[in-house]
């Protein structure tokens, strides 16, 4: 019962996309208050019976900063520029930019959060899911687990695969 | 002569001319000449359009990331500025290439360059180091503190047709002016006057060449030069000179001077570097004198320029002294000329001639290229490589790349076997980009490339795999799973019987698996093999990644099977990133010469094994370096640094492999004969020691301690393979799939509980067996 209410809730929560994600993160890691970010559109492809990506916290940490590493400030710079990217629409810059960021810190799961968030924006759904089970592999934290799980619920769910979006979903509800 | 006969023949000439033949004679003469001068036009276009345009695939390394924090900055950013042909001077200034060293300090400009995710650029970065470390990047423009910041990427070679020639093509307004007037000034004074030819040029190189009795002077436009450079031959005939000159002025005709001219300082010819030749201005800059045209002395661009001349005979590394002579009188002429003062040609007079055969645009990693060339043939046409300048960007770490050939030629020349030969690939674990490439004794000898090519008997290495498909039937195998180390009898391919034996010919009785894999035990591996079965193995080396075609005896079971270095790698490279497969990758990005990303090679994954599963055969490589055939890895490291790998020796010790991963690389090593003869390593005696020297020098990252959901730990009897408790006296922790660690006690359990147990109990594993 309490997990089918925490499902309508980020079912509730719209489609707002990668994108919403992304502008909040800048302006996040920016320094600027949760309230300046860009209003909730949805994202081109993005289905409205889609759960939607997670929203991120408010305060300048990253998800799953508790318990996984802290990246490195380098890290972090570039972090900060690949969601720069991805909120201006230059999705292929931002993954360039996260794959650089992937090499200097390999086994930072947040990095994988976001390089599949990407990579569900490009319409790259298979991918998407694979590097969300990748990061599931690595982190530590619930936070975190619960977006990778969300991230292969939509990733499956554009796929058509509904049973098994429905047990990502399933899985993600356990870590909220 | 007569009036009348004069008017005859002029009758008789005029009636010939009038003749209908004649007629037909003169229409197809001027058809035939107009064909010839079409001709002439198209070859002339053509091969100049060509010309412009043929620039082979430019290949990078990759962009040193520059940080507060990273291993070894400030040697690695020294190594970095030499790689990158910069200037450093105590008074550089703010000149893109240039940088200034003081002990605690290094000043970079950059120069500008388009990466495949923007274009960065120039600027000045200020480092401050203490020691060794990084401690930070200023701006000194703004003054702001940087975290993270990236160098223009090296250029390691380029892609070329069968016809071996390189270029760095130039723009011509990116050419020092005092270069392209000093080449004007020398070869081609009137050069924007002219249409193409100059008579009043060639008038005077024929007075000076009947003055002096033999040819002094060529008389050749820019333009005729560049029109020769279009024929291969050398051959000098009238009507070849002809020609020339046709085609010369229909260049004219249709290009602008500018074009002619740009195009012509980036063909003409400066000698060779061993089997290329060295075409253009841009490269001669870099391979006499080891920097960009851009960055020449007055005194340089002159010894360039009077090369044009003769590039053997006045080669400023073989024929110095003639050379300088050339030099001086160019200088001279600039002089004369009004482009230099007289004060400005007498100082530059005084310059030693200072050229060297630079290294600098050599192929530093021809096995590496062979690498990026082979996945670039399976998408681009030779064309497309070879002429549209396209930018290659790769992942090579040229740091990592000499690390490791130094480590393998240096263990093989310490070896005193002349035939010894060697193979080692170092890749990233997480997302299998290719650092380096290695694939013969001789790096820089673009031979066979034994990396990817050298396909042989893998051995041990193949233990792992044969462990890992047990360890995917939880219900029935565990790491504590005691197998038989026992005699045992197979049939081979041709149907004869063998009797495999251990290494050092003992069996050791019921042992744990995970100690037989971590001492690598030959009978115990084929009991468990046969158990599985030959085809699971298989299946399991093929969803690692190998493609090929897998043995079907069981003779699989110990590494009868041959395989490359790459292979290797990719097989272990999905065991090194947790079960995730990401096939091999050399590049990045491909981009056109306009800036304009063409295809991006992304980081993929696909989880193929279970994470828990590799957990525990990460755990058992982990023990292989620990306590194993791999320990002589901690006779030169801390213990602390944890590493896990796997040595292979084939029969005879025809091969030895080593197979490990650390935090930040994943090394295949090979050792052996070309011609496959028993050698004298095994895989602990050979490639083990090069895959350490290199992981000596190479700042090495320890793997992150284990942990992984769905995993538990249990203290188990090694006899029996059940808990352990009090008083079992060989015991070990080992990891389990949760809900799978034995449920039973060991019949050691629950007897009287000793001290000195409970002590050896508390350091974990006991070492009781022999190697």
């Amino acid at each position: 019962m309490k997990r089918i209410k925490r499902i309508l809730i980020f079912k509730a929560r719209g489609a707002a996309g990668t994108a919403v994600t992304a502008a909040f993160f800048v302006s996040v890691l920016a320094g600027c208050t949760p309230g300046g970010v860009t209003p909730e559109e949805p994202l081109p492809g993005d289905g409205m019976t889609e759960p939607a990506m997670p929203e991120p916290p408010d305060r300048g940490v990253l998800p799953g900063e508790d318990d996984d590493p802290s990246p490195s400030p380098a890290v972090r710079a570039l972090i900060q520029k690949g969601l720069q990217n991805q909120h201006e629409g230059r999705s292929r810059s931002a993954a360039t930019t996260f794959e650089r960021a992937l090499r200097l810190s390999p086994e930072l799961p947040v990095l994988y959060y976001y390089l599949a968030a990407v990579r569900l924006e490009q319409n790259r759904e298979e991918q998407a899911e694979q590097l969300a089970l990748k990061g599931l592999s690595l982190t530590e934290s619930d936070e975190l687990r619960f977006r990778f799980w969300v991230i292969i619920a939509n990733s499956r769910q554009r796929r058509g695969d509904l049973d098994g979006a429905e047990d990502a979903r399933d899985s993600a509800g356990t870590y909220r | 002569m007569s009036r009348r006969k004069k008017r005859k023949s002029r009758r008789t000439l005029r009636a010939l001319l009038w003749h209908p033949h004649t007629r037909l004679i003169g229409g197809l003469l001027i058809l035939a000449a107009l064909a010839w001068l079409v001709r002439l036009d198209f070859l002339a276009r053509s091969r100049f359009e060509g010309r412009r345009w043929s620039l082979p695939a430019e290949v990078y390394a990759r962009a040193l990331e520059v940080y507060p924090g990273m291993v070894h900055a400030r040697r690695l950013v020294l190594a970095e500025l030499n790689r990158l042909n910069y200037r450093c001077r105590a008074d550089a200034g703010r000149l893109p290439g240039t940088c200034r060293i003081t002990p605690r300090q290094i000043l970079i400009t950059t120069r500008p360059f388009v990466f495949p995710d923007g274009t960065a650029p120039a600027r000045t970065m200020e480092l401050n180091f203490r020691g060794d470390q990084l401690e930070s990047l200023r701006d000194p423009a703004t003054g702001r503190e940087e975290t993270i910041w990236r160098l223009e990427p090296p250029y390691i070679g380029g892609i070329y047709p069968a016809r071996k020639e390189d270029r760095i093509l130039v723009r011509l307004e990116d050419l020092p002016p005092l270069l392209v007037s000093g080449l004007l000034a020398v070869e081609d004074r009137h050069y924007y006057e002219h249409h193409g030819v100059s008579p009043k040029g060639l008038g005077r190189a024929l007075l000076a060449n009947l003055k002096a009795g033999r040819t002094v002077q060529g008389g050749s436009t820019i333009t005729q030069q560049l029109v020769k450079n279009f024929y291969l031959t050398r051959e000098r005939s009238l009507v070849r000179k002809g020609n020339e000159m046709l085609m010369a002025l229909m260049l004219d005709f249709h290009y602008d001077k500018d074009e002619i001219l740009e195009t012509y300082m980036n063909e003409v010819y400066f000698g060779q570097s061993g089997k290329k030749a060295v075409h253009g201005f841009g490269l001669a800059a870099w391979f006499y004198f080891g920097k960009s045209a851009a960055h020449l002395n007055p005194a340089e661009m002159a010894t360039l320029i009077g090369m044009v001349k003769g590039p053997g005979y006045y080669n400023p590394v073989t024929r110095r002294d003639r050379a300088k002579k050339r030099r001086d009188l160019v200088l001279k002429v600039m002089v004369d000329q009004g482009i230099l003062t007289k004060e400005e040609g007498a100082r530059e007079m005084r310059r030693p001639l200072k050229a060297m055969r630079s290294p600098g645009r050599k192929d530093r990693y021809p096995h590496y290229l062979d690498l990026v060339r082979r996945q670039l043939d399976m998408e681009y046409s030779p064309e497309d490589l070879t002429s549209e300048g396209l930018r290659i960007f790769t992942a090579l770490d040229p740091a990592m790349q000499r690390r490791a050939e130094k480590s393998l030629t240096g263990f093989i020349k310490n070896r005193r076997d002349p035939d010894l030969q060697g193979a080692m690939i170092i890749t990233r674990p997480q997302d299998g980009e290719v650092m380096a490439v290695v694939g013969d004794r001789d790096p820089g000898f673009a031979g066979w490339n034994r990396a990817l090519d050298a396909r042989r008997q893998v051995g041990s290495l193949i233990k792992p795999v044969v462990y890992l498909t047990a360890l995917q039937r939880p219900g029935r195998f565990s790491l504590a799973t005691v197998l038989p180390d026992e005699e045992v009898e197979l049939e081979n391919e041709q149907g004869e019987m063998w009797k495999p034996a251990n290494f050092d010919g003992e069996s050791h009785g019921p042992v744990p698996m995970i100690r037989a894999l971590i001492h690598s035990y030959n009978l115990a591996t084929v009991r468990l093999g046969l158990e599985l079965g030959v085809d699971a193995v298989a299946e399991t080396l093929h969803d690692l990644g190998y493609e090929g075609e897998v043995n079907p005896w069981p003779s699989l079971f110990l590494g009868a099977q041959e395989m490359s270095p790459m292979e290797v790698a990719t097989v272990y490279q999905t065991i090194a990133s947790g079960g995730f497969r990401s096939p091999p990758r050399a590049i990045r990005a491909v981009m056109t010469r306009e800036g304009e990303t063409l295809k991006a090679y992304p980081f993929e994954v696909r989880k193929v094994v279970e994470p828990a599963t590799m957990h525990l055969l990460d755990f058992a490589l982990r023990k292989v370096m620990q306590d194993g055939t791999g320990r002589s890895f901690y006779w030169d490291h801390d213990p602390d640094v944890q590493v896990a790998g796997k040595t292979g020796t084939s029969n005879d010790l025809r091969d030895s492999w080593f197979a490990g991963f650390s935090g930040n690389f994943l090394g295949v090593v090979w050792l052996g004969h070309d011609d496959n003869r028993p050698g004298q390593l095994t895989g602990s005696s050979g490639a083990l020691r090069v895959w350490t020297g290199f992981s000596k020098k190479t700042g090495i990252r320890s793997l992150r301690g284990l942990k992984s959901r769905g995993v538990e730990y249990q203290q188990v009897d090694a006899g029996s393979g059940l808990l352990a408790a009090g008083s079992c006296e060989d015991t070990l922790e080992l990891p389990f799939i949760e809900g799978r660690a034995p449920e039973e006690n060991a019949p050691c359990a629950g007897t009287v509980e000793r001290i000195g147990d409970w002590i050896q109990g508390l350091f974990g594993e006991k070492n009781h067996e022999k190697d």
